[in-house]
């Protein structure tokens, strides 16, 4: 770029409004000339900042200390990865939880609906409490041998004896 | 511009797309865990980002923690990355948020030391050369200083586009806004480091520009 085109172009810089291969052009120019940077930065002092990154220029120790600092701190990441991936105590701990709950209440149904047929049957099978105060003679028939008693008659349950008269006597 | 230089950054154009696509492949590469593809993309990236970071930063030693962490970043989030996107503006991205957030997380830190009176630490001295022979060293602690008094995004933006020279398009792709509020904050950016630059650093100004603040 020569210095006349350079000069004319900064206004239009300092509004971004070149386009990017022209943009390239002035600023290759305003670090490659020291007249036109001086222009420039008499005329637009934040100019002078451009300089505070020399283009192409890399600070190569650095560069290999990151590299070896990043691949050892990616190492680091996978293997902390792999570790993770273990079950953790706690989720151990409430797996275990779940299951032994899960158990204790299938086997607490269980027992559940167990008892209450025992407890049917005791119904039936244990002393009606009118023997106690006589049960109620519900039917007879003389001369046939047969005695029914009520001896439990309500909305769940009934329940009759059936005797022979003269055993009883 | 002649003929030749316009060929020229031509031919830097194509190359430039060349080193794009290399950088995708490398990346979808490391992305099924390939860690020497992914120590290509750092040897290649990490010097232009530490560069930029810097100086958003304003400290070299912090720049390369946060471009370290901005490549493991990187590497933990290789399955969001979107090869429409170059690689270099996604990685830009990640490290451009992680300085802006340590500037954030200093902000407060900062107020505290100035709450007792503002004073302007300078370790640049007196230049013994003129304006045009500055070493780049000189002037980055300049920025360093003038810097901090940019919003982080006025900051980036101006490092970016300004220093480093990247794309409107990439800048804004880095920042996350229009090419429009990219403008704005570079805008504002010089307003400040103008005024900045002709309080506190006068002696960095060509004469001409001096006689002229004089009148």
């Amino acid at each position: 770029m020569q210095c006349e085109d350079f000069r004319s172009q900064l206004e239009d810089y300092l509004a971004d409004s070149l386009n990017e291969d022209l943009r390239g052009g002035f600023r290759q120019h305003l670090r490659g000339c020291p007249q036109c940077r001086q222009w420039a930065v008499a005329a637009e002092p934040t100019l002078l900042l451009m300089l505070a990154s020399p283009e192409g220029e890399t600070d190569q120790v650095g560069v290999d200390r990151c590299v070896a600092s990043v691949s050892a701190m990616i190492r680091q990441d996978k293997l902390t990865g792999r570790i993770r991936r273990r079950p953790r105590p706690w989720q151990l701990a409430a797996a275990a939880a779940a299951v032994l709950f899960v158990t204790v209440g299938v086997w607490w149904m269980n027992e559940d609906a167990s008892g209450i047929a025992v407890h049917t049957e005791e119904l039936t099978v244990s002393e009606p409490q009118a023997v106690e105060e006589g049960p109620e003679v519900e039917f007879q028939m003389d001369g046939e041998g047969v005695r029914i008693y009520r001896l439990a008659d309500d909305e769940e349950t009934a329940v009759w004896f059936v005797v022979n008269p003269e055993l009883e006597s | 511009m002649r003929v030749t230089e316009v060929c020229l950054v031509r031919a830097i154009g194509r190359s430039r797309s060349q080193m794009a696509t290399d950088d995708r492949e490398l990346a979808a590469a490391a992305r099924k865990g390939d860690e020497e593809a992914f120590a290509s993309l750092v040897k290649k990236h990490s010097g232009g980002l530490h560069r930029a970071v810097a100086r958003i930063v304003g400290d070299d030693a912090e720049g390369w923690d946060v471009v370290q962490l901005a490549f493991l970043r990187a590497w933990q989030r290789l399955d969001r990355y979107d090869s429409r996107w170059s690689f270099a503006t996604w990685l830009y991205r990640i490290g451009t948020n992680l300085a802006i957030d340590l500037i954030r997380s200093r902000g407060s830190r900062e107020k505290a030391h100035q709450a007792g009176g503002a004073h302007i630490l300078r370790v640049v001295g007196r230049p013994s050369t003129p304006s045009d022979e500055l070493a780049h060293g000189e002037v980055a602690g300049i920025l360093d200083q003038l810097v901090e008094s940019l919003s982080p995004q006025q900051r980036s933006a101006f490092v970016l586009r300004e220093i480093e020279g990247l794309d409107s398009a990439e800048v804004a792709a880095v920042l996350g806004c229009s090419p429009t509020t990219v403008r704005n904050h570079i805008f504002q950016a010089r307003k400040i480091l103008r005024k900045k630059i002709e309080d506190q650093f006068p002696e960095y100004l060509p004469s001409a520009r001096r006689d002229h603040n004089a009148v």
